[in-house]
């Protein structure tokens, strides 16, 4: 009776801490900053992120404002960043592939009113140097 | 995949019951000669849900932004309100539906016509795919892998199939009423799950009132867009950091729902009410009361 309870312990014990399937990570992390402005806009910062053809990167979005903000480039046409939701002063992971072939895209915040209020920055997708 | 096996293995059955209860009727009562008809009238209302469930996600997909979150969160709560009340009639109308069905399709006879068979076999189906159609689609936007997740789905009507050919064949006896208690507390539980979601993606477009602060953070232990923090967001409605109206809604409704679903709340329907609702609604566990066929 034991031993399938510690082998049973053991196995959730690793799949809540160290296990891939519950955590994201694994590609090049490029430090995002999410945060609002005392003039009333918004903004991601870098403003420009730029990432070779095929890269695997991991996006950190750090939310330093107030309010919570979405960092996301999934539409038809777009760099297939799924939305993720980055509540106020929390951080976030997204992990992604750039495509193969070059581009510029579009990642922004969906939430109402936020894109127009300055949150999108450009994803340049180039070749390898 | 663990929600899409378990919408068409539960729906799948309810389908795949009304038509092996009305082919066995038949078949019992010499009457073979009308299974193309139900047969027909079966596979156009597979094929209706099908173009249905088509036209949801072309919708969706012609949507952006703010659009898309609106439509596939009313259609979450669209889906929750549609289940909990199918389970809670499902429990009242169980051990009736046999009988209303075989009235059905004494009627349909009667009346000469056999369109009036192929229409019985397309409401009683048709109902049974919208329900899982819709279902599905509420449940795409939180899945992983829609390898997976359509996968589980094909495996649930796999499932669903063979367990309405046993009860045609009649070579076993199935635990029909335990299944379908069983399904009813896990559909509570994902009901309760797509509530929260439909809930968050409103949220997000402001279309919610304030639902409070978030109650605490998660993300380091399971992180929501991780493979498990998505599944388990599509089964129990996982939010690393959820708001204080989110866990107040699920935990009411589960509260709720369960403790009705466990004191039987489903009384069996007024005789004069019963038949009314089989001709709006299609009946679906016929084979409770016993084999047929």
């Amino acid at each position: 009776m034991r031993w399938p309870a510690i082998a049973g312990l053991t196995g959730v014990a690793l799949l809540l801490t160290g296990c891939s399937l519950t955590t994201v990570s694994g590609g090049q992390e490029i430090e995002i900053v999410a945060g609002e402005r005392a003039d009333g806009s918004m903004y991601f910062e870098p403003a420009e992120v730029t990432v070779p053809v095929e890269a695997e990167v991991t996006f950190v979005v750090r939310n330093k404002g107030q309010a919570d903000h979405e960092f996301e480039s999934g539409q038809k046409g777009e760099a297939g960043i799924e939305e993720v939701l980055v509540p106020a002063d929390r951080v976030r992971r997204i992990n992604w592939k750039a495509p193969s072939e070059p581009g510029v895209y579009p990642v922004y915040c969906d939430l109402p009113g936020h894109r127009a209020a300055g949150m999108e920055i450009t994803l340049r997708v180039v070749e390898q140097p | 995949m663990g929600y899409s096996f378990l919408i068409t293995a539960r729906e799948g059955l309810e389908a795949g019951l009304i038509v092996a209860i009305v082919l066995g009727y038949l078949a019992r009562t010499d009457q073979r000669r009308y299974w193309p008809h139900i047969l027909l009238g079966t596979a156009l209302a597979l094929v209706g849900s099908v173009a249905v469930g088509a036209a949801l996600e072309a919708t969706a997909s012609e949507l952006s932004g703010k659009a898309q979150e609106a439509f596939e969160g009313g259609a979450m709560l669209f889906a929750v309100a549609v289940l909990t009340s199918m389970i809670f009639w499902m429990k009242r109308q169980a051990s009736t539906m046999g009988a209303h069905m075989r009235q059905r399709v004494d009627v349909a006879i009667r009346s000469g016509s056999a369109l009036a068979l192929a229409l019985l076999a397309f409401t009683a189906v048709g109902r049974e795919g919208l329900e899982t159609v819709l279902f599905l689609f509420a449940g795409t936007s939180g899945s992983g892998s829609s390898l997976l997740y359509w996968g589980g789905a094909g495996a649930g009507l796999a499932v669903a199939a063979a367990m309405a050919w046993v009860v045609y064949a009649g070579s076993a006896r199935l635990p029909l009423r335990s299944f379908f208690n069983f399904t009813g507390v896990m559909l509570i539980v994902l009901a309760a799950g797509l509530l929260v979601n439909g809930m968050k993606e409103l949220h997000e477009i402001g279309a919610t009132p304030d639902l409070g602060p978030r109650l605490w953070d998660t993300y380091t232990i399971l992180a929501d867009n991780s493979e498990i923090g998505r599944f388990m967001a599509t089964i129990f409605g996982y939010d690393s950091s959820p708001l204080l109206g989110q866990v107040v809604a699920y935990t009411g409704y589960l509260a709720l729902t369960l403790t009705l679903f466990a004191a039987g709340r489903g009384r069996p329907a007024p005789p004069a009410a019963a038949p009314a609702a089989a001709a709006m609604t299609g009946d679906a566990v016929p084979a409770l009361e016993g084999k047929h066929g």
